[in-house]
């Protein structure tokens, strides 16, 4: 089984485009990481597509011959839905296909444009994600469901609002520094408590923004990386995935989500003797969906564990071993 | 819009005649089911639904989606009835009055919003 190397990535400026359409959004992502690659056209053999609202936000169904087009790439390409885990799952299936011999080369990314609706139209989009006879015709919204699983551990485990807003101010800082995020403005403890209410115990401040962007990196095996000299330097090195009851109410724990921590799944993952290791737990860096960058309410979740090491570096033998 | 088996049980709750479905093992599941979501058995049975519950978690909701515009403010919670959990909007009962471990009973009523049918939890007394 070969190991899957990062051969270029591309993301655009998170926030608000409502104005760019779905596909310009993604060939801006795509381009940047293709260019970042290197890697000729002709070698890609798929491409991999994470969207979630796309029917309802373009009335855009069939939006892999559609990227593939914008990513400027003649090769079939699959989209795939899996609400706020969507690219993250399209980027693991990208990690397996190349794994299991079946392609050297996959562009996997994601893309989800938001704004060009207006709030209540987007909250409506955002919990199709939930069950639609038991949870979203008793009003259940997403900020909702995750203002549901937030009373429950707070009666669980503890905690109030002015816990979540020191999350809130702390996503703001590092924001800061990140020329990407949506936002560059840091926010106090008080601002956050003080915000709307959206959800109670949610504010504003606790629920994601309502966000247009796009992600794409290129995967390439070991194999590729070498025979073509590529400057590919991290390996994923691990993906998992893990699966829960689509409504709350069917779940056993409504303060725990225990798809998020469900340990990886083989074969995709690999043990390999590498100088750096680091958790890359969120699918939302390759899908703006708002629902997901906090802790994931989604029944599905996705995660990466990626390694850097010399590019030209040979395979060790421990990751032969399954 | 027809949904043949959930709409037989929202209908059965307001007939004050609520079931849930059982499998051998006593896992609880909604309609429609062919199976058990929690262990996969085939052999699901119709258990009347306990009268009353217990509320798990609640949210006030302020933001809506277009379908509950005219019901904004309003109080969505999650309660338990014997084996099943059930999700519904709270009525009667002021939002400041809604507690962890409120005990209500369910019914349904009608969304103001779109007129459709609406599963509800209102107080009960033990």
């Amino acid at each position: 089984m070969t190991d899957v190397r990062i051969a270029g990535v591309g993301l655009t400026k998170f926030g608000s485009h409502p104005e760019r359409t779905g596909r310009d959004l993604f060939a801006e992502a795509a381009l940047a990481a293709r260019e970042d690659a290197g890697v000729s056209r002709d070698d890609y053999e798929e491409l991999f597509y994470g969207n979630f609202m796309g029917e309802l936000a373009e009335k855009q169904g069939h939006q892999g011959p559609v990227m593939a087009e914008a990513a400027g790439l003649d090769c079939p390409a699959t989209r795939y839905e899996q609400a706020c885990a969507s690219a993250g799952v399209a980027f693991r299936q990208a990690v397996a296909t190349i794994r299991s011999g079946a392609a050297d080369v996959v562009l996997a990314g994601g893309m989800e444009r938001m704004n060009n609706l207006g709030t209540a139209e987007v909250t409506q989009s955002l919990a199709i994600a939930a069950d639609e006879l038991f949870e979203v015709r008793a009003g259940v919204t997403f900020p909702g469901a995750y203002a549901l699983m937030a009373r429950a551990y707070f009666d669980a485990f503890g905690g109030d609002s002015e816990d979540l807003a020191h999350i809130a101010v702390k996503n703001h800082a590092n924001a800061m520094q990140n020329d990407y995020a949506q936002f560059h403005r840091e926010i106090t403890v008080d601002d956050a408590l003080e915000s709307p209410v959206v959800a109670d115990p949610l504010s504003l401040y606790d629920a994601c923004p309502i966000t247009d962007g796009a992600s794409a990196v290129v995967l390439v095996s070991d194999d590729y990386a070498e025979r073509h000299g590529l400057d590919a330097p991290v390996s994923v090195t691990g993906s998992g995935q893990g699966g829960d009851k689509a409504a709350l109410q069917d779940r056993p724990h409504l303060a725990r989500t225990p798809a998020a921590t469900k340990p990886p799944t083989p074969p995709t993952q690999t043990p390999v003797s590498a100088p750096t290791t680091w958790t890359w737990p969120r699918s939302t860096t390759a899908s703006p969906s708002p629902r997901c960058s906090r802790s994931n309410r989604s029944a599905s979740t996705t995660t990466a564990k990626v390694s850097a090491r010399p590019p030209a570096a040979r395979r060790p033998a421990t990751a032969t071993s399954r | 819009m027809t949904d043949t088996g959930y709409d037989e049980w929202l209908a059965a709750i307001a007939d004050g005649e609520g079931y849930y479905l059982a499998c051998p093992d006593g896992h609880g599941s909604l309609p429609p089911r062919r199976s058990c979501p929690h262990c996969g058995a085939a052999e699901l049975t119709e258990e009347p639904l306990p009268a009353t519950g217990e509320i798990l978690t609640f949210t006030e909701v302020h933001v809506p989606a277009p379908d509950f515009a005219d019901e904004a403010p309003y109080v969505t919670a999650i309660a338990s009835f014997g084996p099943v959990k059930l999700t519904g909007v709270v009525r009667d009962l002021p939002a400041d009055e809604v507690d962890l471990g409120t005990t209500v009973s369910v019914g349904v009523d009608e969304n103001a919003t779109t007129g459709e049918s609406l599963l509800v939890f209102l107080p009960a007394s033990e």
